[in-house]
């Protein structure tokens, strides 16, 4: 599906523009179609320009870009921008994502008419449609992204998305601005594009553990280059470069938690619920039955 | 002897869209040299209970009592309750916005020194310095005389917490340290965190479950504007007795992200019953109509929380 | 005061004043250039505010003076604001080499001191007053730039306009879709600080002689009081109230202006964030 080959971007900054710095740097690398690449790294290793790379969001200094058998760095602005809806991108910060001036209609709609072809009706039934999906309701619609909660900015932001229909996805750290509870519906949400519409994904996350459920196999930057790439649970399992080591041990920095937590669902299964207040909640078996097998799900 | 003693308190904050209720009659005691984790969401009322205990909320109503070692805080005049801020209570803050950024650092902390009157003016600079020292940033000397962008965003937390225990307070309250730094420099600074309070008593807000089980003794959680559940730490991870606090730790990633339904409520607009009823997975008839007491779980001393349906026995 | 109230009553005087404007030759009772009466007359039943040295009705100069100085003041804005936003927008939104050069002639531009420079060239064209606001927008509009610019700049990394290009939205939709409409508070605050600026500019041209000779405007009756014997005399009522017009409508477009700021952030009007 993707194709990159010796990816480089160079910026200059410092007093004159004299230091030349590779924010990306002869990176290569390539995703399946339906398949999700992680790209994990610190801040500033380049992963976020990487992204926008890829979309051509902002330009290369060299290197080759194949989308769908398609070399997208020599295409014209009129091919590209056919092109673009193919290609979405969902940014970490959903307050900023969103133009501020637009209700959530006006910003979901946006890509539809840009599609053309569509009447009015359709659009709005359309829009509808995308907020059920998102689970947004019609009131929010009239909403700009000031009078929505980060949560809710980050629905519309998918629902837009969705509306281009895309193949290819770029998510940049998509969660890590939200609570943990939102975090959670979100990751739903998103795992739930990537099932039923086998939508490519490059999600890319400084957070291993969302990586882990999220991907089929990893990418590690540092610096501007890729320094490991592998399948998910052989890089959790076998950290090869030491900057992969150093982000797997702290990604397991929650191991304490992680053992009370475990510990503690273990123990949340033989604790059954049992009536209380006048019988009012009957002890369902089925209840405990199904508990347990989520939790199973959960301690994967 | 507890050193802090939080009673039946209420804040509030009128506003255009209807007042909104932060924190509703919480309780919560804090023993001299304990550290208790305050859990919590956007919009649960956690930063304004932590501001509230310094009185460094404008524009709210605060009922109830707060009494630190014995003083009522909220009866103390400003310039009494100056004197407690930094040198007995200190807050750090969370650190982008909370340094001046055309101030050198060791400056500002040497500043805050003299204004809490721990120091006089000659002092003030070498005492900036052994903090700097004390948070373990390396040539401290040189660092103090740097800007705060030359900072890296660890290093600006670091001198945050230095800014906190400049004049060794016996109460500190962090209002989320840890939020928006890179994992591995997140578990310095939980480290560094953990080490500085050895000896000290701490309130420590924060929406991160993992800084908060490496760092605190105790647990609270909060939902809504009000404790639903608090216990020792290893009480409340191994043994969540809420539905919300279960839920929350389904969300993590380590949990496999199980999400909770609904969004949470606004502070304006307040659920009767149980707070958290039209989220919970197995709510009764009762929850909707009545709000159920935190009390004391039969089963474990001291783990209280907040729900009717679940097994005390 | 208020925000919301000082624009309020910001808008309230403004709209008071291009009434009279509009309505000054149905309200006035005579023409403001016809000899009407004795000259030097004090305030009388006949003459409100008493005649000048030639014996015109001050009271009808008055409200005809409106008029000049309305348009000079909001027409050189509008095209100064124009210039600005438009220069500014296509200028950081395009980068390189466009921008380089726009910049560069920017800095040249701002190193010259407008007064004199608007001075020199109202006495080259001929001094109407639509060419003083047309100078006056243009001149002005190019310290406008620098702001609009740098506002633009900053919006063209924004997310929602890689968001936007990601999308498949062409350049001009970008740019009058999502990036205009998050410049307009800017421009629409510059627009009123400005207007304030030229009708302040306009009546020191009129009160140095250098004004359209062929219109009333409250800087030629200002400089004829002045230099007629109305300041000598004490004759208060031909030097005060064009005088008292301008400071009330310069404070009015002060309100306004500092009313409309709030506009700029709407995150401003966000409550208290717990």
């Amino acid at each position: 599906m993707i194709e990159v080959e010796g990816l480089t971007r160079h910026f200059f900054s410092g007093r004159l523009g004299k230091e030349r710095v590779e924010a990306v740097d002869e990176v290569s690398f390539n995703i399946k179609r339906g398949e999700t690449l992680g790209l994990v790294g610190g801040s500033g290793c380049g992963k976020t320009t990487l992204g926008r790379l890829l979309l051509r969001l902002i330009e290369p200094t060299s290197g080759r870009i194949i989308f769908d058998g398609v070399d997208i760095l020599h295409l014209k602005r009129r091919e590209m921008r056919r092109l673009r809806p193919r290609m979405q991108m969902i940014f970490q910060d959903p307050d900023t994502s969103l133009n501020p001036r637009m209700a959530s209609l006006e910003s979901i709609s946006e890509p539809l008419k840009l599609k053309g072809g569509l009447t009015r009706a359709e659009i709005e039934d359309e829009v509808s449609r995308l907020m059920e999906k998102v689970g947004l309701s019609p009131e929010h619609l009239g909403r700009r992204p000031h009078q929505l909660s980060g949560g809710q900015n980050q629905r519309v932001v998918l629902a837009r998305v969705l509306a281009s229909n895309p193949e290819f996805i770029v998510a940049d750290e998509p969660l890590s601005a939200l609570d943990v509870s939102v975090q959670a519906q979100i990751f739903g949400l998103l795992s739930e594009m990537k099932r039923d519409r086998n939508i490519t994904f490059l999600f890319i996350s400084h957070d291993l553990n969302i990586v882990r459920l999220m991907s089929d196999r990893v990418a590690v930057m540092d610096r501007g280059k890729i320094v490991e790439v592998g399948p998910t649970e052989e890089i959790f399992r076998h950290p090869l470069h030491p900057r992969t080591r150093e982000l797997v041990s702290s990604a397991s920095m929650d191991g304490q938690l992680t053992l009370m937590l475990k510990e503690g669902l273990i123990s949340t299964v033989t604790r059954r619920p049992r009536p209380r207040m006048g019988g009012v909640c009957d002890d369902n078996p089925m209840d405990s039955k199904s508990s347990r097998l989520m939790i199973n799900a959960g301690c994967r | 002897m507890s050193i802090l003693a939080i009673n039946d308190l209420k804040v509030q904050f009128p506003t255009p869209e209807g007042l909104v209720k932060a924190v509703n009659s919480v309780d919560l005691e804090l023993e001299e040299g304990e550290r208790l984790g305050m859990i919590g969401e956007t919009g649960s009322g956690k930063t304004v209970l932590g501001l509230a205990v310094v009185r460094l909320l404008s524009g709210a109503e605060v009922e109830g009592n707060i009494e630190y070692r014995g003083k009522k805080l909220l009866l103390l005049d400003e310039a009494e309750m100056r004197k407690l801020r930094g040198r007995e209570i200190s807050v750090i803050f969370q650190s982008p916005n909370s340094l001046n950024p055309v101030l050198k650092v060791g400056d500002q902390i040497a500043e805050s020194i003299r204004l809490v009157g721990c120091s006089n003016r000659q002092d003030a600079k070498k005492k900036a310095v052994q903090a700097m020292e004390a948070v373990g940033m390396p040539d401290a000397e040189l660092w103090a005389d740097r800007y705060p962008h030359q900072f890296s965003g660890g290093m600006k937390e670091r001198a945050m917490i230095a800014l906190g225990l400049a004049c060794d307070p016996r109460l500190i309250i962090a209002d989320e340290p840890t939020k928006g730094l890179d994992a591995n420099i997140k578990a310095q600074v939980v480290e560094l965190i953990r080490d500085v309070t050895t000896d000290k008593s701490l309130l420590f807000i924060t929406h991160d479950l993992s800084a908060a089980a490496q760092i605190c003794d105790r647990i609270a959680v909060m939902y809504c504007g009000e404790i639903v559940e608090v216990g020792r730490t290893e009480e409340i991870f191994a043994n969540p007795l809420h539905p919300y606090t279960e839920g929350l730790f389904r969300s993590l990633p380590i949990m496999g992200m199980k999400a909770i339904r609904g969004a949470s409520p606004s502070l304006i607009d307040i659920p009767s019953g149980c707070r958290f009823h039209p989220r919970c997975d197995r709510p009764c008839e009762n929850c909707a109509k009545a709000h159920p007491p935190l009390v004391e779980a039969e089963s474990s001393p001291g783990h209280l929380m907040r729900c009717f349906q679940h097994d005390r026995g | 005061m208020s925000r919301k109230s000082a624009f309020s009553a910001g808008l309230f005087i403004l709209g008071a004043y291009i009434l009279v404007a509009l309505l000054s030759s149905v309200i006035t009772p005579y023409s403001p250039t016809a000899l009407v009466g004795r000259p030097l007359d004090g305030p009388s039943d006949t003459h409100l505010l008493g005649t000048n040295d030639l014996g015109q009705d001050i009271f009808s100069r008055l409200l005809y003076g409106t008029r000049a100085t309305l348009i000079i003041g909001l027409l050189g804005a509008l095209l100064s604001v124009l210039v600005s936003t438009l220069v500014g927008t296509v200028s950081a939104y395009y980068g390189g080499g466009v921008d380089e050069v726009i910049t560069r002639s920017v800095d040249v531009l701002m190193t010259l001191p407008s007064f004199p420079l608007l001075l020199v060239l109202t006495i080259f064209f001929a001094p109407s007053i639509f060419v003083i606001s047309g100078l006056m927008g243009v001149l002005g509009g190019t310290q406008g730039i620098r702001i609009i610019r740098s506002q633009v700049l900053s919006l063209v990394e924004a997310n929602f306009v890689y968001g936007a290009k990601a999308i498949g939205a062409g350049d001009l939709r970008i740019m009058t879709r999502h990036i205009l409409p998050n410049v307009l508070p800017l421009a629409t605050v510059k627009f009123v600080f400005a207007a304030q600026r030229y009708m302040l500019m306009g009546v020191g041209l009129g009160f140095l002689g250098l004004g359209d000779p062929s219109v009333v405007d409250w800087g030629q009756m200002i400089s004829r009081a002045y230099y007629n014997g109305g300041f000598a005399l004490g004759l208060w009522w031909w030097l005060i109230p064009p005088g008292i017009a301008v400071t009330l409508l310069s404070v009015a477009l002060a309100l306004l202006g500092y009313g409309l700021e709030e506009e700029i952030d709407p995150r401003l009007k966000r409550s208290v964030a717990i």
